[in-house]
């Protein structure tokens, strides 16, 4: 076990966050929303690694070859559709506040009443 | 019994299809009917689960890859009385949503029904799971619904503003709650709860398992609003859509409270046993500090929905002391506050939305008058509301874990929320144009006060029971892992509540209603001022600080959370 992954992780998760509260675009500010969740998916894989194993499909390998963890590659999965549910409704709200502010800066957003 | 177990979840859900499928040839009525049918089915279902699971918990392994020599395989729903309960009241509340939405929903029905049915059908998984990726998924589906009801105004740049903050600060929540599920799967190998909580217990409590309780409170803290993460709420409950905060107030950032019960009792508690006392007091001081800043703050700003929002902040925690106590009668407690104020914050919402309705002039009626007043004396302690109950009970717990100070610091909360609803009562009996637009909300407004009522005296009798089953962590692995019998002396036997004496509650009602009398000779309130009271310096700087800065929200998230593991961390270790 290395401790690579969760460096990255760390990293991308502190990016993320520095990026949402400092940013003045709201699609970056989105995206930078994305960046923080990229740091579950490093987690997740580096949980299931396993030093030259095989994918978990064993179709065509022996049954007694080692396989990376098909399950934390299954929860990676259901939290890539999360996040592209969050993204993609963040990003529709995003073009609503486009069409009535006409701007994308957060502090157009902000003082409104 | 257990065939039943999955179909609180099925029924709304479903529902949900079938109204996107035919919803642009339903009627909008007809389309309003099956929604509400569906939340109505899927409570009468939840009951049915409360009483199947009165001899111990409810298990339904889906697919039937029940677990082999004690190993889980598969995912299971592990439904206990108190789960059951919380989904019960959701089906309630989402149901009172619905029928107050006529007019805030008056176009796309289909769509923002479904939303709902989606929302309800995620609750009631999220309460009766048993498996914490699975209470992951059911939280993002709840809160993905609720992103969408959010920001439903696209019209209104303060509704969108909110949804984005909502949507933005939860996700970054889910995403702490996500990382700590993984080391947990990382060192155990298991998603279920149960599992998790018997491999935990093998070993000594190192700097990962630490890490994992870190990063799954602050998670949830988040999605609980506890202050410093109450951002969101405030402007979500301020500008969101009605019916999205009726919910919102109801049940939704209780239910973040829950999950941190449920994991904490099944997965934390054999492996922490000895030093939880970290744990307990970082969840106790925050969970006293946010009752006792958000009712502060409910006194002192402008606008009725945002009185609301503040109280709806001091309320979490208020319960999250409860929880935070780690003891049965502390969630007891919080479980009939939980029922009770969640009822009491929906009419409030309910009244509230529908109350300024400027288009019409006419005489006031009484009716929304009498039942905001009717909240600020529940919300103040009244006895016979189930607040007073719940909240007499968590000072009790408060006091058997050697916090004393609880009850006074929860007393004044009760005291400043009450007398923020009841100012709201006292401007609209002086508004000459107050009425409810549609007699829909002041039915089902007394109905959810006729709910807190009856809370008192309906849950009194076997919350206890209940939470001791809840708490029996050992008994309820045996029951997930081996089929074994549930064997909980406490649960079976039944245990009374501790209470405190009325006299209390009735002092704090009389200091509430002295309190409105003497802030209204200050600053008296009318039409225009509805519940402003510093409009002086504090005022304006506490709206400055809640004027719905995306990034101030996240700031904060960061700060706050930041605080939280290195207090743990240094406590733990």
């Amino acid at each position: 076990m290395t401790l690579l992954p969760y460096i990255v992780a760390i990293w991308l998760l502190l990016a993320g966050l520095y990026g949402i509260v400092t940013s003045r675009n709201l699609v970056h500010q989105v995206v930078c929303l994305a960046v923080v969740q990229a740091s579950t998916y490093v987690v997740l894989l580096a949980i299931g690694y396993r030093a030259g194993a095989a994918a978990p499909v064993y179709l065509d390998i022996p049954a007694k070859r080692t396989a990376v963890d098909p399950v934390v590659q299954a929860l990676s999965l259901t939290d890539v559709v999360v996040g592209a549910t969050v993204t993609a409704l963040l990003l529709a709200i995003v073009v609503q506040a486009h069409k009535r502010t006409g701007s994308l800066d957060p502090e157009d957003l902000r003082d409104a009443y | 019994m257990h065939s039943i177990a999955p179909l609180p979840v099925v029924v709304p859900l479903g529902t949900a299809a079938l109204l996107l499928m035919f919803g642009t040839v339903l009627p909008d009525r007809a389309a309003r009917a099956l929604a509400i049918v569906a939340m109505l089915t899927e409570t009468a279902l939840a009951a049915a689960l409360v009483r199947g699971a009165r001899a111990g918990p409810v298990i339904y392994w889906f697919g039937g890859w029940t677990p082999r020599h004690g190993v889980a395989i598969g995912v299971s729903f592990a439904v206990d009385r108190l789960g059951a309960g919380a989904a019960t009241f959701a089906g309630l509340i989402v149901t009172a949503a619905a029928l107050t939405a006529a007019h805030s929903f008056k176009d796309r029905v289909a769509l923002t029904h479904a939303l709902m049915l989606t929302m309800l059908a995620a609750m009631a998984g999220f309460c009766l799971t048993g498996d914490i990726f699975n209470l992951f998924v059911f939280y993002e589906l709840m809160a993905v619904s609720a992103f969408g009801l959010a920001a439903y105004s696209t019209a209104q740049v303060t509704s969108l503003r909110a949804a984005l903050n909502f949507a933005i600060t939860n996700s970054v929540g889910a995403f702490l709650f996500l990382i700590g599920i993984a080391l947990l799967y990382g060192r155990t190998g298991a998603l279920n709860l149960a599992q998790i909580g018997r491999d935990l217990a093998k070993s000594h409590v190192d700097g990962l398992v630490i890490v994992a309780i870190t990063t799954i409170t602050v998670g949830l803290l988040v999605k609980a609003a506890i202050v410093p993460f109450h951002f969101w709420l405030v402007d979500v409950a301020s500008w969101g859509s009605l019916p999205l905060v009726v919910v919102l107030g109801g049940i939704l950032d209780t239910l973040a409270v829950y999950a941190l019960a449920r994991v904490y009792w099944t997965v934390f508690a054999p492996a922490l046993a000895a030093h939880d006392g970290s744990l307990r007091g970082i969840l106790i001081v925050m969970g006293a500090t946010t009752a006792l800043v958000g009712a502060a703050l409910s006194l002192i700003v402008r606008g009725a929905r945002r009185v609301v929002a503040f109280v709806m902040v001091s309320h979490t925690g208020t319960l999250l002391v409860g929880i935070g106590c780690l003891t049965a009668f502390g969630i007891a407690g919080a479980a009939i506050y939980a029922v009770a104020g969640g009822a009491i914050k929906a009419a409030v919402v309910a009244c509230v939305g529908e109350l300024d309705d400027d288009r019409q002039p006419t005489r006031p009626l009484a009716g929304p008058i009498v039942l905001l007043a009717l909240c600020g004396l529940a919300l103040a302690g009244l006895p016979l509301f189930g607040t007073a109950l719940g909240e007499s009970v968590i000072e009790r717990s408060g006091a058997t874990i050697g916090d004393a100070w609880i009850a006074p610091a929860l007393i004044l909360a009760s005291v400043f929320t009450g007398a923020a609803v009841l100012r709201i009562a006292l401007a609209a009996a002086r508004n000459r144009e107050a009425r409810l637009r549609a007699p829909a909300v002041a039915i089902v407004a007394t109905m959810l006060v006729g709910l807190a009522i009856v809370a008192r005296f309906a849950l009194s009798r076997w919350v206890a029971g209940a939470a001791a089953a809840f708490v029996a962590s050992t008994a309820y692995g045996r029951v997930v892992l081996n089929g074994a019998k549930f064997a909980s002396p406490a649960a079976v036997r039944g245990v009374g509540l501790p209470t405190s004496g009325a006299v209390t509650d009735l002092i704090a009602v009389a200091v509430a209603l002295g309190l409105v009398a003497w802030l209204d000779m200050l600053r008296p309130m009318t039409r225009r001022r509805t519940a402003e009271l510093g409009g002086t310096t504090v005022g304006n700087a506490v709206r400055r600080l809640h004027n719905g800065s995306l990034g101030d929200s996240v700031a904060w998230v960061t700060v706050g959370a930041t605080a939280i593991v290195v207090t743990l961390a240094m406590s733990m270790h």
